[in-house]
């Protein structure tokens, strides 16, 4: 849904350019995904989106969310969000991005949407939106 | 210039193209940045809004009238009369109105709203940007904001790497 609302005579001009400062207001409101695809829009997107305050500020204004995974067959790792009704629960669940054939360990912590996992085997894995 | 009509305090905003606005203390605290201009005494006389032009200003403004809390002494009878329910639903048809403009309305209105700290006014004039990069493709973002892809094939590959289950 595009929005072409020119009005007669108007054309898109430096007036309609966005400054840094309202494209990161604008990223920020967006669900992780988007804001890791808008990185591939320009290099100025990339340099906003990859700055460390930003994922800062990103992970802030997410809501909170349940992270509920299985160590069985298939594992799997999604989140839940908190705010949301108990019918809105399996609609809403989302699957986080998870190594195939991973067996998911302990959470061993979580920095600014970082989350940190210990596989079984003492290895590590991280599963983020960076 | 700071002045007193009826009781309440009055704050005059410039505008770049010389225009001046005289609205009510608490109406022009809805922006978070005159807020803490007034709350540090720099506003005595009139406050000079950069970068905003007196078309965008008078909107911003007509925006913040509708949405200044009408408690208190000010708002008493409008509170006692209707329902919270009932106004916060009156202030979304309102503002699905106001957001009726066309783009480059809309894109000032976002760096308006970006200077001068007026939340409810950002989330309101960004949501159309943040579907359009949400729902499309990003030769379509691209086209939408007037923004180029500054870079090479083999750069956007990269990156389109890096990020891959972003785009599964």
């Amino acid at each position: 849904m595009i929005d072409t609302m020119l009005q007669p005579g108007e054309s898109v001009t430096e007036d309609t350019t966005l400054d840094d400062d309202v494209v990161t207001e604008i990223l920020l409101r967006l669900p992780s995904a988007s804001v890791l695809r808008s990185r591939v829009v320009c290099k100025a997107w990339h340099r906003i989106t990859t700055d460390p305050s930003f994922l800062a500020a990103h992970a802030d204004r997410r809501p909170a969310e349940l992270l509920v995974g299985s160590r069985g067959e298939p594992c799997f790792l999604d989140t839940i969000p908190l705010s949301l009704q108990l019918d809105d629960l399996t609609r809403r669940r989302s699957q986080l991005h998870c190594p195939k054939h991973c067996e998911i360990g302990a959470l061993l912590g979580c920095c600014d949407g970082l989350l940190l996992f210990q596989k079984s085997r003492e290895s590590l894995f991280r599963s983020d939106s960076r | 210039m700071a002045t007193r009509e009826a009781g309440k305090k009055m704050i005059m905003l410039k505008s770049p193209d010389g225009m001046e606005f005289e609205v009510e203390e608490a109406v022009a605290m809805e922006s978070q940045t005159i807020r803490k201009m007034i709350e540090d005494d720099c506003a005595d006389t009139a406050i000079l809004i950069p970068n905003i032009n007196s078309k965008i200003l008078s909107r911003v403004i007509e925006y913040c009238n509708k949405h200044v809390p009408t408690t208190g002494a000010t708002g008493a009878a409008a509170s006692d009369t209707v329902a919270p329910a009932a106004l916060a639903e009156d202030l979304k048809i309102w503002d699905a109105e106001f957001i009726k403009v066309n783009r480059a309305t809309r894109f000032n209105l976002i760096q308006a709203a970006s200077y001068l700290n007026i939340k409810g006014l950002l989330d309101l004039t960004s949501q159309t940007t943040i579907d359009t990069i949400s729902d499309n493709s990003l030769e379509e973002i691209r086209s939408f904001l007037s923004t180029k892809n500054d870079y090479l094939p083999e750069e956007e590959q990269t990156i389109r790497r890096e990020n891959q289950w972003a785009f599964q």
